[in-house]
């Protein structure tokens, strides 16, 4: 009798124990969920800030050009990301697929995570309406919108002078393909750069920005630089920028949404582990990375304004260049590490800008190559030399200048190559440029037929010569523009 | 787990209420070809479209002799 008792009571505890548990998962797996939803919509903010922030850099001539390029960004990186970007990142982390039975399951992870590959594929059961996932398809829309950024990236270095479609082009590339595969490769519990050779950078100062930087230093050698950047000498001039406001307040937005950005980086499920994980699934907490970022800005902010002598473009884009700088090492580094390298970072991006411009002659219109690409870098290389020997990954493999080093090797062509050959081919084709009649008159009236201030009056375009004078800017525009069309180019990227 | 509606039944055949078939069916295949195959014409129409309004306007500009330089501009500052 008492026997039969306690199997009844065993038996019921068990199955309350069971549901118990079955409710706990489910709250973890929604809890993440509404976390991913939420960086999304926060990260949202980013694309509201690079389109404020290059719309205000560009002339009055050609705002909307250069603000549609970020709106439509989002109009091809979305669909191709779905149909083949997602799978990139699922099936290439190994390095390519094995051929063979297994050759679907190509994650080189531990078990924990096993056919993520197949859960990547569009027609996967994952990539619908499935109430047994509630994390894939949260977890791939954090993903686009870090896809949505490496193009909003090269955007702004391309403005007044690249044609919308070859942007567009070029930026489903960089965003759908190139990206993911170095993320694949570095940024995941299972790329091979991680597991063998304990790659770390964690909240992605090499994996988006730096190849985004590098992707576009390879368009630019190919687009040239805007009419009259350049006078007969080779010695850089200044555009006047239609909105200054605007152009701050958009590097404001995308701080803000930078929160979201670095917390789309880390993922808990408390039901498998203690507290959060970053991406390669190495123990670290939401304060941590969200102090680094602070104080990132910080020090960027400073270094960005002493080094530019108080220039405000600069200033803010120290900060951008500060945070990218620490970025990588974000989940370890100590808050008065991170201010002293975002202080670096930022002094390494004005020098780097301004040696892009004047030197190389490369016209990056809004300093990508520089705060992004050298940065993120610069970024990659810290984590080698100050936290070298930290575990990275499930495989618990040290980080180590070395593995930091043959990161770099292997993004820096996967980047720039695609970039420029691609470029090249548009080039070849007369696609990559607008005619040189159109970029003098302005993009907005051959795309769009009108102007987007018609309420105002249009006052004469002013340009600031390389010695500081500024002087009325047709006259030099036009002679470039027959210098262009009716004789050598003004001045050659790189000579 | 929850009595109100059969949800670990509906969790297992969820799928099968995407419009034209579950996951892997051959009505998902056809869907996402169709989409795929719309995304890349889309890139070609993005080129066309604009190439017609760049052309026309450089036209326009190029017979309207708008940016013909007049015989006594100023030269540019070298």
């Amino acid at each position: 009798m008492l026997s039969t008792f306690v199997e009844v009571l065993a038996a019921s505890i068990e199955e309350d124990l069971k549901s118990l548990t079955d409710k706990v998962m489910l709250d973890s797996n929604v809890l993440l969920e509404q976390f991913y939803f939420y960086t999304v919509v926060v990260m949202w903010l980013i694309h509201v800030g690079f389109m404020a922030y290059e719309a205000g850099a560009a002339r009055r001539k050609n705002l909307m050009s250069t603000a549609m390029k970020n709106i439509l960004t989002i109009a091809v990186v979305t669909p191709t990301f779905y149909y083949f970007g997602w799978y990139i990142y699922g099936c290439f982390q190994p390095g390519f697929p094995t051929i063979g039975p297994d050759s679907l399951d190509g994650h080189a992870g531990p078990k924990e995570f096993p056919g993520f590959c197949g859960q990547t594929a569009p027609w996967a059961a994952e990539m619908g309406p499935n109430l047994q996932n509630h994390l894939n398809l949260v977890f791939f829309l954090a993903f686009l919108l870090f896809s949505w950024t490496t193009g909003s990236i090269m955007s702004g270095a391309l403005i007044e002078r690249v044609r919308l479609s070859a942007y567009l082009i070029l930026t489903a590339v960089l965003g759908s393909v190139v990206w993911i595969m170095d993320a694949a490769w570095g940024w995941s519990s299972g790329g091979w750069l991680v597991t063998r050779f304990g790659f770390h950078d964690a909240i992605a100062s090499l994996v988006v920005h730096g190849v985004a930087g590098a992707f576009t230093l390879g368009v630019l050698l190919n687009l040239g630089p805007r009419i009259g950047k350049y006078d007969r000498q080779g010695r850089a001039r200044s555009f006047r920028g239609h909105n200054t406001h605007l152009t701050l307040m958009g590097l404001m937005l995308i701080f803000t949404g930078f929160y979201g950005f670095y917390a789309a980086c880390l993922f808990i499920t408390s039901t498998t582990f203690p507290g959060w994980l970053n991406i390669y699934g190495s123990p670290t907490t939401l304060g941590a990375i969200a102090m680094v970022i602070t104080i990132g800005f910080a020090g960027g902010f400073t270094g960005g304004w002493f080094a530019s002598k108080g220039d405000p473009f600069w200033t803010l884009s120290g900060g951008l260049a500060g945070v990218i700088s620490v970025s990588a090492g974000a989940d370890v580094y100590h808050p008065s590490l991170a201010y002293l390298l975002s202080i670096s970072g930022a002094f390494l991006a004005v020098w780097s800008g301004t040696w892009i411009e004047k030197k190389l002659r490369l016209d990056d219109a809004v300093g990508a190559v520089a705060v992004h690409g050298v940065c993120g870098f610069y970024g990659v290389l810290l984590v080698g030399i100050f936290a070298g020997g930290y575990p990275t990954g499930l495989n618990n493999v040290e980080s180590s200048l070395g593995g930091q080093l043959m990161g770099m090797m292997a993004f820096l062509p996967l980047a720039f190559l695609p970039g420029y050959l691609i470029s090249l081919a548009l080039k070849k084709m007369n696609l990559l440029r607008v005619p040189p009649e159109v970029e003098l008159e302005g993009l907005d009236l051959a795309e769009f037929g009108q102007d987007f201030f018609p309420e105002f009056e249009r006052v004469p375009e002013t340009i600031v010569e390389p010695d500081g004078q500024e002087v009325e800017a047709a006259p030099v525009l036009l002679d470039s523009y027959w210098q262009t069309t009716h004789g050598r180019e003004t001045t050659k990227a790189g000579s | 787990m929850f009595d109100a509606f059969p949800f670990n039944e509906w969790s297992d055949k969820i799928a099968d209420f995407w419009t034209f078939g579950g996951a892997e069916s051959t009505g998902t295949w056809i869907m996402t070809a169709l989409g795929f195959a719309v995304c890349m014409i889309s890139f070609v129409l993005f080129i066309r479209l604009e190439n017609r309004k760049l052309d026309h306007q450089a036209e326009v500009l190029r017979a309207t002799g708008a940016l013909d330089r007049p015989p006594d501009a100023p030269a540019a500052t070298e």
